[in-house]
Order: C-alpha cells, then sequence, then structure tokens
C-alpha cells in the first residue's frame, strides 16, 4: 500500500472510532436516563416518551414498557366489560323476569312428563311363532302363558330391554296393574 | 507530479465549503486555495492560501466576466506554484467564470505536469441543477476526473438534471444536516469540521446539558465522516 493511500485510509478510520466513541456517550446517557424513567409510573412514562436524552432503541423501550402497562390496562378494560355483560344480564332478569319465570315453571313439568310418557308408550307386535312367556303379575306371583303366532303382544322399553306387559283387572282393585314380561324382541318385527 | 482539485458550483449555499473542508481532513497535508467574497477556512491557517473575490454577480454581468477574471491571476499563480496537490475552493458566483479562464490555461500547466480534477456540488435548487450541466462541460476536455456531490439538503438533485451524466463522473452523496442538535450548527460554523474531533465534551457542559453535549458531539462527528465519506473517491484521485 503507498504510504498516502495508508495515511488517507488511517484518517478515515480514525473518523470512524470517533463516531463509535461519540454514539457509546450518548448511548451512556440514554440507558441512565431509561433506568431513571423505568422507576417512574406509567402516566410520567408516557409524558417522558420524547425525552432527548433517550436513543431510539431506548425510547422504543420505554415506549415499550408503557404498552406493557396498556396491555394490563386492556385487561382490566375486559374484566369490566365482564361485569357490564353480567350487569345486562340481571337487568333483564329484573324486567323481564317474571315473564320468564312463568314460562319455565309450565315448561318444566310438560317437559318432565312429556318424557315420562315418551317412556311408556308402548308398541305392538304380532307374533309370528308361538312363545311361552313368565309373567310377572301385580302381586307378585309368577304365571306361565302360551302364546300362538298372529297373537299381539304389548311392548314396552325399560332399561334398554323389551318388556312385554298385559294389563291385570282385579274387582277388587286389590291386584290391579301390569304384568311383566321380558321377552328378546327382533326390532323389525315391531309394528 | 501535482494534481489540483477544483472544487465548484456556481450557485451557493450548496456546501462547497463543507466538502473543501472534508478534503482537507482527508489529506491533512494538502494545501488549499480558498477563492471567496470573504474567508471561511480560518481553522485551518496557514493550509489556505486565499484569495479575495470582490466582484459581485452584478458586476460580473454587466462586464460580461471581465470583472472576475481579472482577479483569477492570482488564483492562477498559485496553482502554478503547487508543488504537492492541491484543493481549490471556488466561490459561487465565480465558478462559470473561473472554469472558462482556467480553460485556457490548462494546457500550459497539463505540459507542465499537472493534472485538474473537477468536483461539482449539486443541490435540488434551480441556480444548482442549471449550473452543473455548464460546469461538467467546461471540464470534461481537460478534467482528468469529474466527481459530483449530491447535497440531499433539498431532497434528490441528481434526477431533476437536465441532462445525463456519463459514466466517467463518479458520483456520491451526502446526507441532510439541517436537523442536527441545537448549538451544533455554531460550532460547525465557528470552528469547520477540523475543530469537532477536538471539542471536549466536559467543556461543553458548561453550556450545555450532559445529553445535549454529547449529541452535538455525535452530530457534528457523523456529519464530518459523512462529508469526509462524500469526497473519498476525489481524496483518492488527489493522492494518487
Amino acid at each position: 500500500m503507498k504510504a498516502p493511500l495508508a495515511r488517507l485510509n488511517a484518517r478515515y478510520e480514525e473518523g470512524k472510532k470517533q463516531l463509535e466513541n461519540a454514539k457509546e456517550a450518548v448511548g451512556r446517557v440514554s440507558k441512565n436516563r431509561l433506568a431513571e424513567l423505568m422507576k417512574l409510573p406509567e402516566l410520567e412514562r408516557f409524558r417522558q416518551l420524547d425525552d432527548p436524552d433517550l436513543t431510539k432503541p431506548d425510547r422504543a423501550k420505554l415506549r415499550r414498557s408503557i404498552a406493557a402497562s396498556l396491555q394490563h390496562g386492556k385487561m382490566a378494560l375486559w374484566a369490566l366489560r365482564g361485569g357490564s355483560r353480567w350487569r345486562q344480564v340481571t337487568q333483564w332478569v329484573r324486567y323481564r323476569g317474571t315473564t320468564a319465570m312463568t314460562v319455565a315453571a309450565v315448561a318444566t313439568p310438560l317437559c318432565f312428563l312429556g318424557a315420562i310418557a315418551w317412556k311408556n308408550t308402548a308398541e305392538v307386535i304380532v307374533l309370528p311363532a308361538p312363545i311361552a312367556l313368565d309373567w310377572k303379575l301385580p302381586s307378585g306371583a309368577q304365571e306361565r302363558t302360551n302364546l300362538a303366532a298372529g297373537d299381539r303382544l304389548v311392548i314396552v322399553s325399560q332399561s334398554g330391554n323389551d318388556v312385554a306387559r298385559r294389563w291385570i283387572k282385579d274387582q277388587a282393585n286389590k291386584d290391579q296393574g301390569y304384568a311383566t314380561s321380558r321377552v328378546n324382541i327382533d326390532r323389525h318385527l315391531l309394528h | 507530479m501535482p494534481r489540483i482539485l477544483i472544487i465548484t458550483q456556481e450557485k451557493g449555499g450548496v456546501g462547497k465549503t463543507i466538502f473543501a473542508r472534508a478534503l482537507a481532513e482527508a489529506i491533512v497535508d494538502a494545501p488549499i486555495i480558498e477563492v471567496d467574497a470573504s474567508r471561511r477556512m480560518i481553522e485551518l491557517g496557514d493550509r489556505v492560501q486565499y484569495f479575495k473575490m470582490r466582484a459581485d454577480r452584478k458586476d460580473i454581468n454587466k462586464t460580461g466576466g471581465k470583472a472576475s477574471r481579472a482577479e483569477f491571476d492570482g488564483v492562477l499563480n498559485a496553482i502554478e506554484k503547487s508543488k504537492t496537490s492541491t484543493i481549490v475552493d471556488i466561490g459561487a458566483n465565480t465558478s462559470l467564470t473561473f472554469l472558462a479562464v482556467l480553460s485556457g490555461v490548462v494546457p500550459l500547466l497539463v505540459r507542465e505536469g499537472f493534472e485538474f480534477g473537477v468536483c461539482v456540488v449539486l443541490t435540488n435548487e434551480p441556480g444548482a441543477l442549471a449550473a452543473t450541466p455548464t460546469l461538467l462541460a467546461l471540464a470534461k476536455p481537460w478534467a482528468k476526473a469529474l466527481f459530483l456531490i449530491e447535497n440531499l439538503l433539498h431532497g434528490a438533485a441528481i434526477p431533476n438534471l437536465s441532462t445525463q451524466l456519463t459514466e466517467d463522473i463518479t458520483m456520491t452523496s451526502f446526507q441532510d444536516y439541517t436537523a442536527m442538535e441545537p448549538g451544533a450548527d455554531e460550532y460547525l460554523q465557528a470552528g469547520g469540521l477540523a475543530t469537532i474531533p477536538k471539542l471536549d465534551e466536559v467543556k461543553l457542559r458548561e453550556k450545555h446539558l450532559i445529553g445535549s453535549s454529547g449529541r452535538i458531539i455525535e452530530d457534528l462527528t457523523e456529519l464530518r465522516n459523512d462529508a469526509m465519506n462524500a469526497v473519498r473517491p476525489a481524496a483518492e484521485w488527489l493522492i494518487g
């Protein structure tokens, strides 16, 4: 390398080093200032966002610290909105609750009865072949009957099982009720 | 073989002297010839040979350039006496006339072993945009090297030039430094680029706050480096 060019390059290197030093000095001042500002409440930090002693990266750090606080505030706001929704619900109940309660009072037993009725609704099948059934009578006694092909049988579903039933009429009303017998029915035989 | 680099622009306020100073910073032993209405590079002391241009624009126009031509004799003599690479800073309103006059004596000086380079400083201002093609055209026949520094003080200028720039012109650009830390410009005007590395932060703090004094030094050091980078191709040619 020629001596004048080496000298020239050295001058540029010196300049570069001087700029690095100047930037470091400004950076140190900024870091110290940022450390002071970070101890302040968020509103104060917000007011100091344009502090000239802060370098761009440190100003960004200060801004992020405020943003983090705002995020916390946003969650609080969300919770507040949740409370507002709850108030809306309670107000609705307060002003329209009577109607709703009446509807609920009527609908609930009706639904319950409906479910029981649906559960106890029987189906009638026509026997394709003769069958012998052991009945449990309302009195608790057992009774065997033989049914012929073509006879009708009333079937209900109880706890997932098919149960045949027939009404036992007793003049004295003493042992009146359904006689039941557990059967295995092919579902395709149901009419 | 002395090389002479002429920094020029007919329009004033484009930053010619900043770049002359930047060259002086880059090449510490290069003498400087300053041609202007008032001496500006005082901080460089004996390195600067100053020639006062007394003629103003009105006189130059009235006399068809004779008013300024008469004043270039001393400058041309100083160039002729140069023994080493020299920086010539030509002030506003005299650049076109000076290059025209110089064109007449260049063949003689070239025979004596001189080489000439011309560095035009351009800003996005009508006067500078209009004068630049003429200055480059005047210098092209005899200049061994042509440089164009685009000073972005008023935005990009090269796209607004009326002529296409040729490949033999080395172009660099210089950022806008008008938004420096308050107070920085005072030090620049008072001490040029040479005093920037010598600024004492402790002393600055007596006048400015700690943060501000640091930023003044940072801004000025950055400006100095950028100016030196803008003239680097010219500096390398000058010492070559």
